[in-house]
């Protein structure tokens, strides 16, 4: 009764390539849709929560990327600090390093406002 | 140079395949779960026990997602349960577009639930939807309560937390009042069952909160 499926992909041990797969698939179709040649620069917002690694992803993006109209542009990720809106008082918070307490009135934790971004914001080509 | 405004989410298009998932799920009213743990928590022992207490009263069906082997599949199989191992050769999550033809090895209308394994791991999977009603996560007593603190997105985005090996409570320093509290604290909504897999403990709990979960959607579709 047991199946067997094995999954082809390609031997990077992370899950950043999938990422960069489809920043890369996005460039292209923008690169198309305007009649551009090429891309120069992609600006990214990746939040603290995410589990992507910035530096994972540029390295990612540069590999796949050879030889296709994204090649050589630059990946500018912005880091979106993890923000909190406390579930006592509302007070929306900044989260530094771990999960702390309300700087207001101490309560512990609340609704993620902000810090799972994982975004395409902006592109430029030409 | 033409500077454009692109607000595209990046895994966007795993949420789209997720979400083609969860409506071949919805149209035969199948639950579906995705456990989700480190290496070693007993995620498959979990999962032989949930078997052994639902299989009179539920058709399970599993999907196993390991990186290599085929040993999880061959455990659960024995239990005769229809399974079927994914290998994701050296992924560290499956995705949504992964478990898609995994899908057509079952009858799904033949289903209640359906309980796909995710690879062992804290990180990626919580960031990867699979189109499931509810992702379960799996933590041990041996890894320490400071794990929430550590892997926030996990717990964030599990609707139920199974504290496994409670019976090694003394051997241990962890404590679950400290993982249930900083679990809540990333997640309101969590619901936190401490068990046991080698004596049982707190098993009944779960398997009741999984059988409700399942019958609800069964009505439902």
């Amino acid at each position: 009764m047991t199946i067997l499926l094995p999954v082809a992909i390609m031997f990077f041990n992370m899950h950043e390539l999938t990422m960069a797969q489809a920043i890369l698939d996005e460039a292209q179709q923008q690169v198309e849709a305007h009649r551009a040649h090429r891309v120069l620069a992609i600006r990214l917002q990746v939040g603290e929560l995410s589990t992507a690694v910035p530096e994972a992803l540029t390295f990612s993006f540069e590999v796949i990327s050879k030889n296709t109209c994204a090649q050589d542009a630059r990946l500018d990720i912005t880091r979106v600090p993890w923000r909190i809106r406390c579930s006592s008082c509302q007070k929306e918070y900044r989260v530094h390093d771990r999960l702390a307490l309300c700087p207001e009135c101490n309560s512990a934790g609340g609704e993620t406002i902000a810090g799972k971004e994982l975004m395409i914001t902006e592109m430029e080509i030409e | 140079m033409t500077r454009i405004k692109v607000i595209t989410d990046i895994l966007e298009s795993n949420a789209r395949i997720a979400k083609q998932n969860a409506e071949i799920f919805n149209e035969v009213g199948l639950y579906v779960i995705n456990l989700m743990g480190s290496p070693g928590a007993g995620k498959t022992s979990l999962l032989e026990w949930t078997i052994k207490a639902l299989s009179e009263d539920l058709r399970i069906g599993v999907i196993e997602g390991d990186i290599q082997s085929s040993i999880d599949a061959e455990r659960i199989s024995r239990l005769g349960i229809r399974t079927v191992q994914i290998n994701t050769g050296g992924a560290c999550h499956l995705d949504g577009n992964m478990i898609r033809p995994a899908l057509d090895d079952f009858n799904l209308k033949e289903l209640d639930l359906l309980i796909v394994e995710n690879v062992g791991n804290l990180v990626c999977p919580a960031e990867f939807e699979l189109g499931e009603d509810a992702k379960v996560m799996l933590l041990s007593v041996t890894e320490g309560d400071d794990k929430p603190q550590k892997y926030p997105l996990m717990f964030q985005q599990s609707a139920v937390l199974l504290v496994n090996k409670v019976d090694l409570l003394p051997y241990v320093d962890c404590s679950v009042d400290a993982i249930e509290e900083r679990s809540r604290a990333l997640n309101t909504a969590i619901e936190v069952f401490p068990i046991s897999c080698k004596t049982h403990e707190g098993l009944e709990a779960w398997s009741a909160w999984l059988k409700k979960h399942v019958g609800e959607k069964h009505e439902g579709g």
